[in-house]
């Protein structure tokens, strides 16, 4: 397998009062070949940021991408592209879809103007022709009467059914790599199965590498291959997702399932990791981890953890795997 | 028993139409409700055919002099509406004099709402130095009284119903360019133009074609207040002696011929006055039905 998107100590810096504060600090991960990557964390960890720089859709006037940062698509530099070019990847290699599908489409315009335009930006094609592929494309995502719905406002569909649409919209030029913010986050719990199973389906179809970013350990579970664990803008563990939910290593990743509900214990209260998230100005010096962790040494808390491999492709950023440590701890 | 309904028609269901309504079906279907707005559209459209049609009525010459018949009142036998201190029919003269008030006030709000609108997104969309240039362009503008700075532009330009209509426009652009720049600050920060982006859409194309369709609900209630404003500002300019000129039919300049003679003939300015009264009144009443029409906050 190669890898088809590659991010390299990706740092992200956001201004703030003139100065510049990191919000994501040189993280590195790969997405293979009709992948299923997830990427979980917390509200603020910077999954969304890190998402949004892959598409070069950062507001430029308020933040920064690292120096030695490089996002690698199928071999080619994204950061290094000129505007036009990097909008010629957008939608037609890697596309993006949105937390909320009722926000995300345009409410002036029908289903299909929103469906050709899609395919207008990035083809010279007839218009019939668009017509037929929007319609096959939405048949695909398994929306009934196809052909009506492209006439319709997105206010007349529900909230699945729009991010149905939105699923289609993104996938009629079959881009290689899809990047999911929260997909099902706005939706109801019955619906949410349903499009998971939807991007799943044709992410197997079609040989589509999925990037999943969800704060739903749950979802994960049901659907990706691999999982990316981020704590604080940090990559915290990486690892095949069987082995993550049986086998975890970073406090942090343990203190998340251990925080989830199970059926078979009848807990009362559930397990919370004690404290918050810091605030990117008030990043702690060391592990980033450390003031929450109740295993943290004293090293944890003067130096940055490396990531360390553990084999089987895991690997997690915690000074307690560090053979080097454990020799003097 | 025999079955019933063999023969009866079964009446279908036409989801369709009420599956094709969008935005601007439903906006229509709450203008229809409002009575005032409703008079005011019919009125309107009833004087504007008139307008249209008054070549091929049978209306007097507008410019036709006839001395003898000088100051004749209202109700006069072959002129229904009187004459004025030439003998020029007055019906004649107040529906080709509204052909002129009108156009010249529709196009000054064309040329008005193309140079705001473009302004606004432009500032809007892409902040920053753009903005700040543009829009504090614009607060110059609005810092001038407005008959002060039209009158200035004339002044520069010389008179003349064309140069009226130029500087009646400029006037108006700063209200337009800060309406679209109000709307599209708020749509730009919307999930589809980012969601647009990703799918690779370019800038000047999320600006036409995603963001303006949003802006045109105020930008229409906007024009439809705006068109009498201008007629008002254009008669206005008319009035004093800046814009169209003498023997031109045109409601103000009849205004401003016709005060010379209230005493002994107050139709002579009444009637132009009434008559820019009644369009000015029918476009706000238009105006605000089409408000209520496509204010979301109203539903």
């Amino acid at each position: 397998m190669t890898a088809l998107l590659e991010v390299k100590d990706l740092e992200i810096k956001f201004r703030k009062d003139k100065e510049m504060i990191s919000t994501v600090g040189e993280i590195s991960f790969a997405v293979n070949e009709g992948e299923m990557l997830g990427i979980v964390g917390e509200s603020g960890c910077g999954k969304s940021v890190t998402s949004l720089a892959i598409m070069g859709l950062l507001p430029k006037e308020m933040s920064q991408i690292g120096r030695n940062s490089d996002i690698l698509f199928n071999g080619t530099s994204l950061t290094k592209l000129s505007d036009a070019d990097y909008r010629r990847v957008r939608g037609k290699d890697i596309s993006m879809i949105f937390q909320d599908p009722m926000t995300s489409l345009n409410p002036v315009l029908t289903i299909g103007y929103q469906m050709k335009e899609m395919i207008l930006a990035h083809e010279k094609v007839s218009k019939r022709e668009c017509w037929t592929r929007s319609v096959e494309m939405l048949k695909k995502v398994g929306i009934p009467r196809a052909e009506q719905i492209m006439d319709e406002y997105p206010h007349q569909l529900s909230g699945g059914m729009r991010q149905r649409v939105m699923i289609a919209i993104a996938l009629t030029l079959q881009p290689k790599l899809l990047i999911a913010d929260e997909p099902t986050t706005a939706l109801d719990v019955t619906i949410q199965a349903q499009i998971l199973d939807l991007i799943k389906e044709i992410q197997r179809e079609s040989n589509t590498a999925v990037i999943l970013i969800t704060h739903d350990l749950g979802v994960v579970a049901e659907v990706c291959d691999r999982v990316v664990v981020m704590y604080a803008g940090k990559v915290v563990e990486e690892a095949p997702v069987k082995e993550l939910f049986v086998d975890p290593k970073h406090p942090y990743t343990k203190g998340l399932l251990g925080s989830m509900p199970t059926l078979i214990n009848d807990q009362n209260r559930l397990n919370a990791i004690p404290g918050s998230v810091p605030l990117p100005e008030e990043m702690p010096q060391g592990c980033r981890f450390a003031p929450r962790c109740s295993q943290a040494m004293p090293h944890c808390y003067t130096a940055e953890p490396p990531l360390v491999s553990l084999g089987n492709s895991h690997a997690t950023s915690c000074w307690l795997y560090d053979k080097e440590e454990q020799k003097y701890g | 028993m025999e079955p019933v309904i063999q023969n009866q028609e079964i009446p279908s269901i036409k989801p369709k139409q009420k599956a094709k309504q969008g935005p601007w079906g439903m906006a229509w279907k709450v203008f229809k409700k409002d009575k005032a707005a409703v008079a005011g559209l019919i009125l309107l459209a009833i004087m504007m055919v008139a307008m249209a049609l008054a070549p091929f009525l049978p209306f007097a010459d507008p410019n036709e002099v006839d001395l003898t018949n000088r100051l004749k009142p209202v109700g006069t036998e072959g002129h229904v509406l009187g004459t004025d201190h030439l003998g020029r029919d007055m019906l004649s003269r107040i529906i080709y004099g509204g052909r002129v008030s009108i156009i010249v006030g529709i196009i000054a709000v064309t040329i008005a709402l193309v140079i705001g609108s473009a302004l606004g997104l432009i500032a809007g969309y892409f902040r920053n130095f753009y903005d700040t240039v543009i829009m504090r362009f614009m607060d110059i503008l609005m810092a001038f009284p407005y008959v002060l700075l039209a009158i200035a532009i004339i002044a520069a330009l010389g008179p003349g119903l064309m140069n009226t209509m130029i500087a009646v426009s400029i006037v108006g652009i700063p209200y337009y360019a800060r309406i679209v720049r109000g709307s599209t600050l708020s749509f730009r920060e919307m999930e589809f133009v980012l969601a647009e982006r990703a799918l690779g859409a370019g800038h000047l194309h999320i600006i036409f074609h995603h963001i303006l369709p949003n802006c045109l609900p105020p930008i229409i209630v906007a024009v439809s207040l705006d068109v009498g404003w201008m007629i008002l500002a254009a008669a206005g300019m008319s009035f004093l002696g800046l814009g169209a000129q003498p023997p031109l039919a045109e409601w103000g300049v009849m205004l401003s011929e016709g005060q010379e003679f209230i005493r002994v003939a107050p139709h002579v300015s009444l009637l132009p006055g009434f008559a820019i009264f009644l369009v000015v009144l029918a476009l706000n009443l238009v105006g605000d039905g089409l408000r209520d029409a496509l204010d979301p906050k109203s539903k």
